[in-house]
């Protein structure tokens, strides 16, 4: 694949080798071996505290692995050599769980802001490329609000519109419907799928909602205490009768001392 | 406490790197920057002038009743003088903006980085030291000694009012002896300070900042300890300073 995605055409897949990472010498990932493919979206996939975030964030680039490496089509993301982490990170776009756009500015200015600042496009061609990104997800209206004027689904859909903005070979996504109603966590869902349609990008969405998993869901990949219990499509995860699986998916309750009433 | 320092050794990396290009082009940077000129600079005017112009006629008031005694009331022009642009000047102008500017970086950068603003800006390539440290680096250097300057005349103008009207001091008398007293290397000694003072506050308050982890709580004690951790790294500067000014002369 060498280093055509980053040059615009293709999209890459992401691989992790032997992955051990943490905070503070607390290991959370412990021998995460996955390949997420390229132009597919892939769920993380996992109850709270098992590693998702930590293994999104080490896919981003923002948490260093102890041990292991982490290639993006090919390219290993934390190697001095090679194509640099700010050169695969211009191919990523990424939305966070509250959109985490910048609170200072409009909308329409945090969309521009990647576009301002890596690329020397008139100001006319980035207006355009704004309102588009802006249309793309429903908000082409909501130009010049500050992010605290928008509801939680609308934070999202603006934090969408800027991960687009550089037309990223690659779409993260951290719990993209969490704190949403149905319908609008269901828009999203299909957005997403669109989007992936649309640009053949590699998108990987870190998950908890078991609707959103089965409608958008190619590969998943469930990690538990920080270890990959289980990889492979939605069917094979459906008909898993793994006992840890089974709960989650089942949603049962786990074995604890029941509530009494005080004696 | 390892991480912590660690953390300090990080952000104090970057800003050196941001020296190798110290002026951008790039328009949020450049908003950020002025948008801190004027919040650091002319919002705080009004607070220092008050602060100042109340010092230098507690130092008139204070010394004057002493050097009464011994006779020496035409003395008070140059206590007060020496005083606020050596040692006053610059301190309470430090504190107020440790107050004042350290507190809002801290609250600010500790919101973003609870928020992912923080992990947002690096995720898009863009460096989170030059785009938010740096802006406030270049303001607070600029405008901490002009914001001294500016507390030095107030000082010494309303130390002079006070003398003239309230002590019966000769007015054009009072100000001529402060201009000959307080000689240049004075005033630098004092501006000194103040550059040392606004990068120490600028330090402290974005990397406490970068320190929160989860929660309002934690944006709320690390803006405490900024503030705190300021306050005591600017007087200890200060005593360093000023046994320095001494022991060169």
């Amino acid at each position: 694949m060498g280093e055509d995605w980053l040059t615009g055409h293709g999209a890459p897949d992401v691989t992790l080798e032997g992955v051990n990472a943490g905070y503070n010498h607390r290991l959370i990932l412990q021998d995460i071996n996955t390949v997420l493919p390229q132009g597919r979206i892939s769920v993380i996939l996992g109850g709270s505290g098992g590693g998702k975030s930590t293994l999104l964030k080490t896919i981003l680039g923002l948490l260093p692995p102890s041990s292991g490496r982490v290639l993006i089509g090919g390219e290993d993301l934390y190697s001095p050599e090679g194509a640099s982490l700010r050169d695969i990170r211009r191919r990523m776009g990424v939305l966070f769980q509250d959109g985490a756009l910048l609170g200072s500015l409009p909308l329409g200015e945090n969309v521009a802001l990647p576009l301002r600042e890596h690329t020397s496009l008139d100001e006319e061609t980035i207006e355009t490329v704004v309102a588009l990104k802006l249309r793309l997800v429903g908000l082409e209206q909501f130009s010049g609000y500050f992010p605290a004027e928008l509801s939680g689904g609308m934070r999202k859909r603006a934090g969408l519109a800027r991960a687009l903005a550089m037309d990223p070979r690659i779409l993260l996504c951290d719990e993209p419907t969490s704190g949403l109603d149905p319908i609008t966590a269901a828009d999203l869902d299909q957005m997403i799928l669109e989007l992936k349609e649309a640009f053949n990008m590699t998108v990987v969405v870190v998950s908890h909602d078991m609707q959103s998993v089965y409608r958008i869901a190619d590969n998943v990949v469930m990690l538990n205490k920080g270890r990959t219990v289980f990889q492979g499509g939605v069917q094979a995860l459906r008909e898993s009768a793994d006992p840890f699986l089974r709960q989650f998916l089942d949603r049962q309750p786990s074995k604890r001392q029941p509530v009494r009433e005080k004696q | 406490m390892t991480g912590d320092f660690e953390r300090f050794i990080w952000l104090v990396n970057r800003l050196l790197g941001c020296l190798r290009h110290p002026f951008t082009r790039k328009p949020y940077m450049r908003w950020q920057t002025w948008r801190h000129f004027a919040w650091i600079g002319a919002d705080s005017l009004p607070i220092v002038s008050v602060i100042a112009s109340c010092t230098g006629i507690i130092l008139a008031l204070q010394s004057a009743a002493q050097l009464e005694k011994v006779g020496a009331l035409s003395y008070v022009a140059n206590l007060v003088g020496i005083s606020i642009v050596m040692e006053l000047g610059p301190l309470l102008t430090a504190l107020i903006l440790a107050g004042r500017a350290g507190a809002a970086f801290t609250a600010e950068i500790a919101t973003m980085k609870i928020s992912e603003e923080i992990d947002a800006l690096e995720v898009m390539g863009l460096d989170s030291v030059r785009y938010l440290v740096w802006p406030k680096c270049v303001a607070m250097f600029l405008m901490m000694p002009l914001l001294t300057l500016w507390a030095d005349f107030t000082g010494i103008m309303a130390g002079g009012l006070f003398s003239t009207f309230v002590l019966g001091l000769s007015g054009p008398g009072y100000y001529e002896q402060t201009a000959s007293f307080i000689s240049m290397r004075n005033l630098f000694s004092g501006l000194i300070k103040s550059f040392a003072f606004g990068l120490a506050i600028t330090l402290i308050g974005c990397w406490q900042g970068f320190l929160a982890r989860e929660g309002a709580l934690d944006v709320g004690t690390r803006t405490t300890r900024s503030v705190v951790q300021s306050i005591f790294l600017i007087v200890l500067l200060d005593l360093f300073f000023t046994a320095l000014t001494y022991m060169v002369t």
